[in-house]
């Protein structure tokens, strides 16, 4: 019975080859899309699964409500005291994060990833240990667990237990051992681990009694059986308890699963960035909907073929077949074709998959021959879309009456036909869609590119120093070096640079306005600072050394009030209640201490214009500039030097420097780039999404056009004597494309009726992740729908016309 | 071997309603060789279907082997259909894609016959009516003669009682013809029971009695002459 199924699948695949191939290449290319979107989904959720304890290991997270900032980590106290309050907290560890420190030997050293830890850390996180003792390899100061490629880079081999490192030029450390790299599906990315001891005696207790230094992960292993309702319940009171009475008004606690934080996590200064729940479905839907495309065509064309099966399928009634055995059958030879182009999907997957991963940004592996759960997935997937694609013609075949067909009046169901239409409809509707929600996207990622920062981007080179060593003392001294080179034409230093995150606040308060005072930014920049990078001032002057006032003396117990300047930008001023005029003059004054009991004041000198500092995801916000002190609260004030550069001789200029840097910083590494690559950096993913989004769209309109190519060339072909006689009656060419070309434009205008409100949706939530976006213009919906309609009218015209030109003799042959 | 009373077929197609058959009498005994004749449209057609177990009735009673049908679902018929009836077309209707021995295979299947007594069958038949040395062959490599002669092959390869011919020799030269009419009657002296819907009054002859149909009715009955096996209602 098989034998007999497969020889005549088989035939009927070879006799029929254009069918064959349509069905078998839309089938192929949509199932090559889906697998790879499922790879990339599978990778996206999969993250954090590895560690024995998953399922108990939770992140704890801290809220600050009154200045809407939503931090991953939190308060150094926290851990210790979780596990006195709740007796289902088994163990509680820190990572305190980020930035990069200098480590090195003699020989080799350089900027890492090297986090201070507590030791318990690795009682919640199982990582591989390659040497060392995980029970006591970060309890003492002076100790650093490293990464297998870390100890490879320093040391050649993987136990070099007992060997030493120094920290930040100062600081020695002996390594304790060392773990397995770790895999890029966890959140957890780090170089190194310190103790907490080393930085503790290295910048002193306060740096583990601050609940101002909001840096520490704090993560939790709780009892087995256990939740966080518990922990929740108290998020508030908590700080209360131990905080201070009545802060938990303002602050709170925020629990996470381990496995929740890569997709559902994005809060501020995260350990690594997170992936986006909303990309993985996007993604995961665009996927489905252009197979459930290919599978339409794969409906469309059985069943408007159906006249060419319908006097076998009345033979074999008549022979004794049920219509069950029937429906086998033609299932049996869906999943055939199914499995064929699974097979040639994969041959496409191989050729796409390098360039997908270049595009998410991931390492993704397609192991259909080592893996089984791969092979068995293709294999199920096979027969899920055999089944699902075979259904509907299975059904609508088998129902053929032997006494019908077997006279040759195979027609059947102008229900069919009307159940093909609106299934081309469909299908148009998600293509269209998909091109306005593509052409949406490149419009937005276009506009980030091109919208008017504020300032001027080009050509600034940035020179990043060490937490703790900032530009270093003689950055003065440095600077006139660095300005002496003709092609460098400003140099500034600041503490950020417009593309950092910014989510330090300081207490202010100014004239007229609420003597409690209300938290501002602080952006903390040397005097050439608006001038290195064109912003404009509005009213009144920028910073100048003329003025001593003009560099902000910090407050102690001996003055506690002390005299500085200020520059608002627009918004500030705004905020405060003043055009950028009314603002110049005004008294400003920033809090040390808590209530202004230490405080800087001084007059607002001048008012700039704002400019986005951060991407366009984050709405500008209102700064108050300051010239600080070398150093603020024992650390250097300025970390960042922005130099602005001339386009000659760019290669001489960077190695000049290089040199300078070296020569003021010998142990420092230099860390050196453009300010326009961190700017790409920001909305890479953006970007990235937007190409894969393109493509995606243009094989859905390929899947869907493919489809159409098939029903046109079946109707045409059945409709041939028509054309015929059109022609002996004295049709021309023309006229029979119209005749074609019209009933199908009719249902691409259709789907537009779907397309357009699914779209505006869509893109409506997806651009409010921007503080700045573009209007969803009619040109963008009128363009999508256009586009769909030229390719549709493309490829049915050209088959109609090929029809269209045969003899009237020939068409009108076989009468 | 079956028994028409009173029997009716109305076909409605959107607003049109057409009467096919009109109040039929029928009583066919086994072992039989009948032929039906008329002009086009005169229903002989919708008689084979329904005599076939291939369509119901509008109303009206229709005993087959003693069992009533006319109000049979279509599994119940095909059931039937499969251990009692064969077919033979005027267009053949072989399947494309499968060779000579397929195609007389495909009753078998249906019926579950072990692949090695299926063997056997098919080829006996392929024997029978002498195609045997193109049993590889597809439908298409086949003369109209020659094609004909495998459809009877797949109409008797499963011993059916009856055997239903709707013009089988309309696509046919007079000797192709002649070579059809001769193992129809040859299958009659064995006992099946042969009904034929023919155009051609030279191949009336061949059975034994002929009904003449007009608009839906039966006219007339004529035999033409004596059943050669005996008979029994």
């Amino acid at each position: 019975m098989l034998r007999s199924y497969f020889a005549i699948t088989l035939r009927h695949l070879t006799s029929h080859k254009l069918y064959s191939a349509i069905n078998i290449v839309g089938l192929a290319v949509g199932l090559a899309c889906f697998i790879l979107i499922a790879l990339f989904v599978r990778h996206e959720l999969s993250y954090d699964r590895h560690y024995a304890n998953a399922d108990r290991i939770y992140r704890v997270s801290r809220d600050f409500l009154n200045q809407n900032l939503y931090l991953a980590a939190n308060a150094p106290q926290v851990a210790g005291l979780l596990k006195q309050d709740f007796a289902e907290v088994e163990k509680a560890a820190r990572i305190y994060c980020c930035g990069s420190l200098i480590v090195g030997t003699e020989d080799l050293s350089s900027y890492e990833r090297a986090l201070p830890a507590d030791n318990e850390l690795f009682e919640i996180f199982d990582f591989e240990w390659l040497s060392g003792d995980p029970a006591s390899a970060l309890v003492e100061p002076g100790t650093i667990v490293l990464t297998e490629s870390a100890s490879r880079k320093y040391f050649g081999r993987t136990d070099p237990i007992g060997e030493s490192l120094t920290l930040e030029n100062q600081i020695p450390l002996r390594v304790t051992g060392v773990i397995r790299d770790l895999p890029d599906t966890t959140h957890l990315q780090f170089d190194m681990l310190l103790s907490m001891p080393t930085t503790v005696a290295a910048y002193g207790r306060s740096f583990v009694e601050n609940w101002g230094s909001n840096n520490f992960h704090t993560y939790v292993l709780l009892a087995e059986g256990a939740d966080t309702s518990n922990i929740d319940a108290q998020a508030n009171s908590f700080f209360d308890r131990h905080m201070a009475e009545g802060s938990g008004a303002s602050t709170r606690l925020a629990t996470y699963g381990l496995t929740d934080i890569h997709l559902q996590s994005n809060r501020d200064f995260e350990i690594s960035p997170s992936g986006s729940l909303g990309t993985v479905y996007a993604f995961g839907a665009v996927g489905a909907f252009i197979l459930l495309i290919a599978c339409i065509n794969f409906m469309n064309l059985a069943t408007a073929r159906s006249a060419q099966r319908a006097k076998e399928v009345g033979v074999r009634k008549v022979a004794g077949a049920e219509r069950w055995q029937i429906i086998v059958q033609f299932l049996g030879e869906t999943v055939l074709l199914a499995a064929v182009a699974v097979a040639l999907a994969v041959a496409l997957i191989e050729l796409m998959l390098p360039t997908f991963n270049a595009y998410v940004q991931q390492d993704l592996t397609f192991d259909y021959l080592g893996d089984l759960r791969v092979l068995g997935g293709l294999v199920l997937l096979a027969v899920v879309v055999g089944l699902a694609a075979g259904a509907y013609p299975a059904l609508f075949l088998s129902a053929f009456q032997p006494s019908r067909v077997l006279k040759g009046d195979a027609t059947r169901g102008s229900a069919a036909a009307r159940l093909r239409r609106g299934l081309v409809v469909l299908q148009f509707a998600i293509s269209i869609a998909l091109i306005i929600s593509t052409a949406i996207v490149l419009e937005q990622t276009r506009f980030a590119r091109t919208i008017e920062l504020g300032y001027d981007r080009g050509q600034i080179a940035v020179l990043a120093g060490s937490p703790t060593g900032g530009l270093g003392p003689q950055w003065e001294s440095m600077k006139r070096r660095l300005l002496a080179h003709p092609e460098i034409t400003h140099v500034a230093g600041s503490r950020l640079i417009p593309g950092n995150e910014h989510t330090d606040a300081v207490g202010i308060r100014a004239e007229g306005g609420d003597p409690e005072g209300r938290p501002m930014p602080p952006m903390y920049v040397d005097f050439d600072f608006f001038e290195t990078y064109g912003i404009e001032l509005l009213a009144g002057r920028t910073f100048s050394e003329d003025f001593a006032t003009d560099r902000g003396a910090e407050p102690d117990e001996d003055n506690p009030q002390t005299a500085g300047a200020f520059v608002l930008n627009a918004l500030a001023a705004r905020e405060l209640g003043w055009t950028p005029e009314e603002a110049v003059g005004r008294w400003f004054e920033v809090a040390r201490a808590p209530r202004f009991g230490r405080s800087i004041r001084g007059s607002i000198v001048g008012v700039v214009a704002d400019i986005h500092f951060e991407s366009l995801r984050n709405a500008i916000k209102p700064f108050v500039y300051m010239v600080p002190q070398a150093e603020l609260g024992g650390f250097p004030a300025l970390r960042q030097a922005s130099l602005r550069l001339t386009e000659n001789d760019l290669g001489a200029t960077l190695d000049y420097i290089d040199s300078v840097w070296a020569e003021y910083l010998p142990d420092v590494p230099v860390q050196r780039r453009f300010l326009e690559s961190d700017f790409e950096a920001l909305y890479l993913r953006e970007e990235r999404q937007s190409v894969l989004l393109s493509a995606f769209s243009a094989l859905a309109i390929f899947v869907a056009c493919l489809g159409l190519l098939g029903l046109t060339s079946y109707t045409t072909e059945h409709r041939r004597k028509e054309i015929g006689v059109r022609k002996v009656l004295g049709g021309t060419v023309w006229n029979i494309v119209r005749l074609f070309t019209g009933e199908f434009s009719g249902l691409v205008i259709a789907a537009n009726v779907i397309a357009w409100p699914v779209a505006y949706f869509l893109m409506q939530s997806w651009l409010e992740n921007f503080a700045y976006r573009v209007d969803m213009g009619l040109i963008t919906f009128a363009g999508g729908a256009l586009a769909a309609l030229v390719v549709a009218l493309l490829t049915v015209g050209t088959i109609a016309a090929r029809a269209a030109c045969a003899k009237p003799g020939a068409l009108l042959r076989y009468e | 071997m079956l028994k028409l009373e009173n029997l009716n077929k109305v076909f409605r197609a959107s607003e049109v309603e057409t009467t096919a058959l009109n109040s039929v009498d029928l009583h066919i005994r086994a072992g039989e060789f009948v032929a039906i004749m008329g002009p086009s449209g005169c229903g002989k057609s919708t008689l084979l279907n329904i005599i076939g177990l291939l369509d119901n009735p509008s109303s009206g009673s229709y005993r087959f082997l003693d069992e009533e049908v006319s109000t049979y679902a279509e599994r119940k018929l095909a059931r039937l259909r499969k251990k009692n009836i064969g077919f033979i077309f005027q267009s053949f209707n072989l399947i494309d894609e499968l060779t000579v021995f397929g195609n007389v295979e495909l009753p078998l299947l249906y019926q579950k016959v072990s692949s090695a007594e299926r063997r056997t069958r098919v080829e006996a038949m392929l024997d029978k009516v002498g195609i045997m040395s193109r049993r590889d062959h597809l439908p298409q490599q086949l003369s109209g003669g020659q094609q004909q002669r495998v459809a009877v092959a797949r109409a008797i390869v499963g011993e059916p009682k009856m055997i239903l011919a709707d013009e089988p020799t309309g696509n046919l030269d007079s000797a192709n013809g002649e070579d059809v009419m001769n193992m129809l009657v040859a299958l009659n002296a064995e006992g099946t029971t042969i009904i034929m819907v023919t155009h051609s009054h030279p191949h009336a002859q061949y059975a034994q009695r002929t009904v003449r149909m007009l608009d839906g009715k039966v006219l007339t009955e004529s035999t033409t002459r004596v059943p050669l096996a005996a008979s029994h209602a």
